[in-house]
């Protein structure tokens, strides 16, 4: 084995076990190596991004082979593909005309503000869904099972989420079985970009004139690239796993050294194709304006906090699920059509589990895709997400002249607080400028069918107002405790 | 914690301690005996809990040999200790470190946490952290596949419940509440505390909080209760979060068998009407224990 392939199998592994300790929401460090990964980062338009264009520039795709965990993935099922199957890997047709169709449709949705339909493509997305939605509950359970005490709450994603993230990785994962990297050469928007760049990677690999065309490389390309007939290696689908440089046994692979891109490609697209792909990326255009302009909702769901604007937050989103995933309040979930067809899979506050935790800011501070701004704790505390009404006539406490406040216990900033009722009962009342929505109260209201206090998603988070400030001017009003005896 | 309250707090501590020096106090109590509640003032917690502890015949009374423990502290807030929304850390890990002097075989430390992560609330509290230096194991209570249907026998409202098997395995109960106001059921201390071993809470909010509140109490009745009164919580409780919140140095510490009359103490001292808290009258009529403390043999230690 050469360097590069061990070092590749060595990295990648790494980069996969770290995502996949990110997505068991117990290490917050991993998540954060999230913000490496070159989609999320290209949306995010982060320093990131910009290194792993400058490697393609270089090398090619380093970012296929050594940081993308469904590279991974797939390395494993086609590892075990070309074991099994005892055949090896053909050279596949370019399919440039298909690639470049699927990744400016893609890219026109990106433009137009529908962000999850990239992220439905994107290999770490579609990773992160397959860890949270269905790898991260099957360890709890068997986590669960195993130890003497239990240790976690085991929450499913909604059915269609969880059943979704796991047949899209199987087809993937069959897919590659058979034919190696085969989404990353067709689908993959990231495989597009970076196949843009790669075109020109200054020390891309060549074939000599030492070439016997014996088709050893041939053979073991992942992406079916090699052609040693035509004697070219088409750097656009390369994804640098070093297999060719094992395998060659005449010293036939050589570092190319210009940035030229290579002159005759198996398959040039020629100006009706060019037209052809102008119409495709219009068509994806007109198809994003069109999900955009789709039936409104009729409820906004409350988005995480940090998500600003609902148009950005939409925009941005890929669903990879990383913020669920570490959602100490466990108040997240992907949403189904809440968001209408304009963030299918998006994290959005449900507190059908949960409420959002006053101390925690996680979600902000790892989304990778920046869809998310980065919240310090102290303006966390005041993002309004939501807010709050109280329906008097279905409460517990005038409906069954029971005593009750659990909203007002789990209300971090007073908004919501208890009021003299009648005899000895309190009632809750809302100081709204107060509110921040984390949907405490609505989570414990112990009415039902419908609760007595409701949270409503706002389409821009603002400011509520300082605890801190409202503190002063109620404390004159209260008389302290007198304390210097043992009352009784 | 505001700092006029903390220096008011300090201030009427030491007159306090100026004058009940010369209080001729505990006159009922023989030197020796055993009484029925302790209330102990003072700075440490540790040593405040000792002091208390011998007054009532002293830790080898409630902790034998071999015995399983349960501690069974208020958990609900995910807060740091200066907010005194939850139990002092100090003095859970102090009773953690009894327990274990006096041969308790196995200590175990849970509370069903409010806010949702229940590894944030045993972290940020400094409980985890305290227990597990003294050796006690903290265990989770917030996975309903864990907790056991229990009938309670005598329940008026909640006469069967999904219970914390840490309760019912344990061989000695120490409920360890810390007392704070709190908005619906006017104050929240030793029995409120209880509310943390049974799973569907809002169960208990639909069907006649105070009496729930008692019915709980009879699944297992703690064999002692310690409140914490260090830093008490006199309005916008329970959380600690709240613009509305006010929290007092009472640096006080009460220890009691009886759940009832330790509550009613602690009722006193937080200045709310004992009528008001009703899970107390509803107690009592469960035969929990006394609203009326002058039946019991009270020694105060300041």
């Amino acid at each position: 084995m050469n360097k590069i392939k061990i070092i590749r199998i060595i990295v990648s592994g790494m980069v996969f076990l770290t995502l996949a300790a990110g997505f068991s929401g117990v290490c917050l460090c991993a998540a954060q190596a999230a913000k490496g990964e070159f989609f999320p980062a290209f949306i995010a338009g982060s320093v990131i991004f910009f290194f792993w264009i400058i490697l393609a520039l270089l090398w090619g795709r380093v970012f296929c082979s050594f940081g993308c965990p469904l590279g991974f993935i797939q390395d494993i099922t086609g590892f075990l593909g070309r074991k099994i199957r005892k055949t090896q890997s053909v050279k596949q047709p370019p399919r440039r005309f298909f690639r470049y169709s699927a990744g400016l449709i893609l890219l026109a949705f990106l433009a137009v503000g529908v962000g999850w339909t990239v992220g439905f493509f994107e290999p770490f997305s579609i990773t992160g869904r397959f860890f949270n939605s269905v790898l991260r509950p099957l360890f709890q359970w068997i986590g669960n099972k195993t130890a003497w005490w239990s240790f976690s709450e085991i929450f499913l994603s909604p059915t269609a989420v969880w059943m979704t993230a796991a047949a899209v990785m199987l087809i993937i994962a069959a897919a590659a079985f058979f034919k190696e990297r085969f989404f990353c050469n067709t689908l993959c928007p990231a495989g597009f970009l970076l196949g843009l760049f790669s075109r020109m990677a200054r020390f891309r690999l060549r074939i000599n004139e030492k070439c016997v065309k014996c088709r050893a490389c041939e053979k073991v390309c992942k992406a079916g690239c090699i052609d040693t007939d035509t004697g070219i290696i088409d750097s656009e689908r390369c994804v640098v796993c070093g297999n060719c440089l094992t395998a060659c046994k005449f010293s036939a692979l050589e570092r190319n050294n210009s940035f030229r891109p290579n002159e005759k490609v198996s398959e040039e697209l020629d100006t009706k194709r060019r037209l052809f792909l102008a119409g495709a990326a219009a068509a994806g255009i007109a198809g994003a304006v069109g999900v955009k302009l789709a039936p409104g909702i009729k409820k906004i769901p409350c988005m995480p906090p940090g998500a600003g604007n609902i148009v950005d937050f939409n925009a941005k989103c890929t669903g990879c699920q990383l913020c669920v995933a570490n959602c100490q309040g466990k108040v997240l979930i992907p949403a189904l059509f809440e968001y209408g067809l304009s963030g299918i899979g998006q994290p959005r506050m449900s507190t059908d589990n949960g409420f959002c935790d006053y101390e925690c800011t996680r979600c902000s501070n790892i989304c990778p895709a920046g869809a998310l701004k980065p919240l310090t704790l102290k303006e966390k505390k005041r993002v309004r997400v939501g807010l709050v009404t109280y329906y008097r006539n279905r409460c517990v406490v005038v409906k069954n002249n029971v005593a009750c406040g659990a909203c007002a216990e789990h209300c971090p900033t007073g908004a919501l607080h208890m009021v003299k009722y009648k005899n000895d009962l309190t009632i809750p009342e809302v100081t709204a400028e107060l509110c921040i929505g984390c949907g405490g109260c609505e989570y414990i209201c112990p009415v039902r069918p419908e609760r007595a206090v409701i949270i409503s998603g706002t389409a821009e988070q603002t400011l509520a107002a300082d605890p801190e400030k409202y503190r002063i001017k109620e404390e004159k009003k209260n008389s302290s405790v007198n304390n210097a005896d043992f009352p009784f | 914690m505001l700092r006029r309250d903390f220096l008011k707090g300090i201030a009427l501590t030491a007159i306090t301690a100026g004058l009940l020096d010369r209080l001729p106090l505990g006159a009922a109590v023989k030197a020796g005996e055993s009484v029925d509640l302790a209330a102990v003032k003072g700075r440490n917690v540790a040593e405040m809990f000792d002091k208390g502890v011998a007054a009532l015949g002293g830790m080898e009374k409630f902790v034998k040999k071999g015995q399983s423990v349960l501690v069974k502290p208020n958990i609900g807030w995910n807060t740091p200790p200066e907010k005194g929304a939850d139990t002092n850390p100090e003095l859970v890990g102090h009773i953690v470190k009894r327990a274990f002097e006096c041969g308790a075989s196995r200590v175990v430390v849970f509370d069903h946490t409010c806010d949702r992560d229940w590894n944030s609330c045993y972290k940020l509290s400094g409980i985890r952290e305290a227990v597990e230096k003294a050796g006690g194991i903290m265990v989770t209570g917030n996975d309903r596949s864990m907790y056991r249907k229990v009938e309670i026998k005598g329940a008026k409202s909640m006469k069967s419940a999904l219970v914390h098997p840490a309760l019912l395995e344990a061989d000695v109960v120490i409920n360890v509440p810390v007392l704070k106001n709190h908005g619906g059921a006017a104050m929240t201390c030793a029995m409120k505390n209880y509310m943390g071993v049974v799973w569907d809470r809002p169960w208990m909010h639909r069907n006649d909080l105070h009496q729930c509140i008692a019915d709980s109490i009879l699944i297992r009745k703690p064999d002692l209760n310690v409140v914490d009164a260090m830093l008490v919580m006199t309005s916008g409780g329970p959380t600690g979060r709240s613009a509305r919140t006010k929290s007092v140095k009472m640096n006080s510490l009460l220890l009691s068998k009886d759940i009832v009359a330790i509550d009613t103490a602690a009722a006193r001292m937080l200045g709310v009407d004992i009528n008001a808290v009703k899970h107390l009258d509803c107690g009592e009529k469960l035969s929990l224990g006394h609203i009326d403390l002058t039946k019991l043999k009270i020694k105060r230690i300041v």
